[in-house]
């Protein structure tokens, strides 16, 4: 099988409104930036991924309304409904293959076109079972956050901590939407959303769009790139996906993928052989219980670690530096996979402020939202 | 080829308003049928139990999740359990604030692997006690069940 790597990225900074551009010419951009980073031509790709749901773009089969902006037009495209690492596992795999060379991903988001967000989740709410409170949605982060933080002993002012990180992380990321320095107690003070979730804990939504060209090892070598990234491991999983079965204080889907992604880069002690992380962060809480997902901390505490730095820049295991959701913004599809293009740019020395000290190799988890319990996960690693 | 101008002034900047007026009638199905006639007629819940695995479903389905094997063992079960998590929301799915806000739980059902996520009453409640509490739920008079969720007005800490 063929190595896949990481030939080029375009990205849209994420901000809070965008009425300059529709969602079209979000993703036009993304990917003139990202041919232009990989030097190479829309017509020299083979195929194209798209990752979005038709719901939050207000249109329905919403694979209709890609190919043109993305130099897609006859040639062949596909939606994902799930998340930006969806994307990159299903065009890695087709290049994995051998019967496509280089392959793209498109994510975006026009968050600021929705007038009413919650409706939209609702209605991914089981319409028999789930629907009938009536009730903000997000009852549902609330009731998880709850039962996560009484199985762990995690209080909720390492929650507020954990928004605070990656606002904070994010203050130094040129691409992110939400930077901002803030203390725990302005998160605990902020609205009660879901008791115990504040909306100081819940990332706010942002536009954006990235593109990511990825292309087998012949490609990017042909490129003569002095280093290139590559995808190392993959994974996704769904766990339990009926409420009636879930495992509330735990992420088994990210449990799931994280581990099958360390298998098939050969990876036995995460927390040894991981230089930094990025994890999803919807909700600030998913943040500490996602590391532990990931096993990156040796059966250790996260909030305990969070408190004593571990995950800072200068710690062991840096994780989110990118600002995540919480610090780049809310951008369904694609905030992953802006904390894909961040990592990419750490293991190429590019990070700027938060560049660590030459990493090797990182993973990157997401998480499909609620009501799901649909995650995947990508290890990175470069030359 | 790139984008060579933006529109730079907010008063120029038009968006075109829309909205998706769709509407739904969701099959309950066969499982869903008993669970919801039970309701309606006895105030119980039906379950339903794997014979391969022992999981017992509620809400009760056709099939195992973990076998994959059809189940047909539908067992009734008092519509009483135990409190595995709980919130307290204040708002309504449209964001609107609610006139008090409400508690909202997942309990499981007692004899069940499952369970209801509904509203809680507590009076006086400590919230160091609420989760792991023992509630029932409280139905409407049966003239006025239509054999939905709605017919649980909402769970209460037994006494």
């Amino acid at each position: 099988m063929s190595k896949v790597g990481i030939l080029g990225i375009g990205i849209v900074p994420a901000r809070a409104l965008s009425s300059d551009v529709s969602y079209r010419e979000l993703i036009f951009e993304a990917a003139v930036k990202a041919y232009e980073d990989a030097g190479i031509e829309p017509f020299d790709v083979d195929t194209f991924v798209s990752v979005s749901e038709d719901f939050n773009e207000g249109v329905s089969i919403f694979d209709e309304y890609v190919p043109d902006q993305l130099g897609a037009v006859l040639k062949p495209v596909h939606t994902i409904s799930g998340d930006g690492l969806y994307g990159v596992i299903s065009v890695a795999m087709q290049i994995m293959t051998g019967m496509f060379r280089i392959g793209v991903v498109e994510a975006h988001s026009k968050a600021s076109n929705v007038l009413n967000h919650l409706k939209i989740l609702e209605l991914a709410l089981d319409p028999v079972y789930l629907r009938h409170t009536g009730v903000d949605p997000r009852f549902l982060a609330g009731l998880e956050m709850r039962a996560y933080m009484e199985a762990s002993g995690i209080d909720a002012e390492s929650v507020a901590r954990a928004a605070t990180h990656q606002r904070t992380n994010a203050i130094w990321n040129p691409l992110a939407a939400y930077p901002g320095k803030f203390s725990p107690d302005d998160v605990l003070l902020t609205e009660v959303v879901a008791e115990p979730l504040t909306e100081g804990m819940v990332a706010q939504p942002a536009d954006g769009a990235v593109v990511v060209v990825l292309a087998s090892e012949d490609v990017i070598r042909s490129q003569k790139k002095n280093q290139a990234v590559w995808i190392e491991g993959m994974g996704f999983y769904t766990s339990e996906p009926s409420f009636d079965t879930w495992v509330w204080e735990r992420a088994t889907y990210a449990e799931l993928s994280a581990r099958k992604a360390y298998e098939m880069a050969g990876i036995s002690c995460p927390s040894k052989e991981i230089s930094f992380a990025e994890v999803d962060s919807r909700y600030a809480y998913k943040m500490l219980q996602h590391i532990e997902a990931c096993a990156l901390t040796d059966g250790r505490n996260p909030a305990q670690l969070l408190r004593d730095g571990f995950f800072s820049k200068e710690g062991t295991l840096p994780v989110n530096l990118s600002g995540a959701h919480m610090g780049i913004g809310m951008m369904e599809e694609a905030t992953a996979l802006y904390q894909l293009a961040f990592a990419a740019d750490q293991l190429l020395g590019r990070a700027g402020r938060m560049q660590l000290s030459d990493p090797y190799r990182c993973i990157i988890q997401s998480w499909r939202g609620l009501p799901t319990r649909s995650g995947a996960t990508c290890i990175l690693s470069r030359d | 080829m790139s984008i060579w101008r933006k529109v730079h002034v907010n008063k120029k900047a038009h968006a075109w308003e829309g909205d998706i007026p769709i509407y739904f009638s969701y099959t309950v199905g066969p499982a869903g049928e008993k669970f919801f006639t039970a309701l309606k007629e006895k105030g119980v819940f039906v379950a339903v139990r794997c014979r391969q695995c022992g999981k017992v479903y509620l809400p009760p389905r056709i099939y195992c999740e973990v076998c994959m094997e059809d189940v047909e063992e539908f067992v009734e079960v008092q519509p009483e359990g135990r409190v595995v998590t709980w919130t307290e929301v204040t708002r309504d799915s449209r964001g609107s604030l609610l006139e008090k806000p409400e508690l909202i739980g997942f309990i499981n059902i007692y004899n069940t692997d499952g369970g209801i996520i509904h509203k809680i009453v507590a009076k006086d409640f400590s919230k160091e006690s609420l989760t792991g509490a023992e509630v029932k739920a409280v139905l409407k008079p049966p003239a006025e069940r239509s054999g939905e969720l709605g017919d649980i007005l909402y769970f209460e800490l037994k006494v």
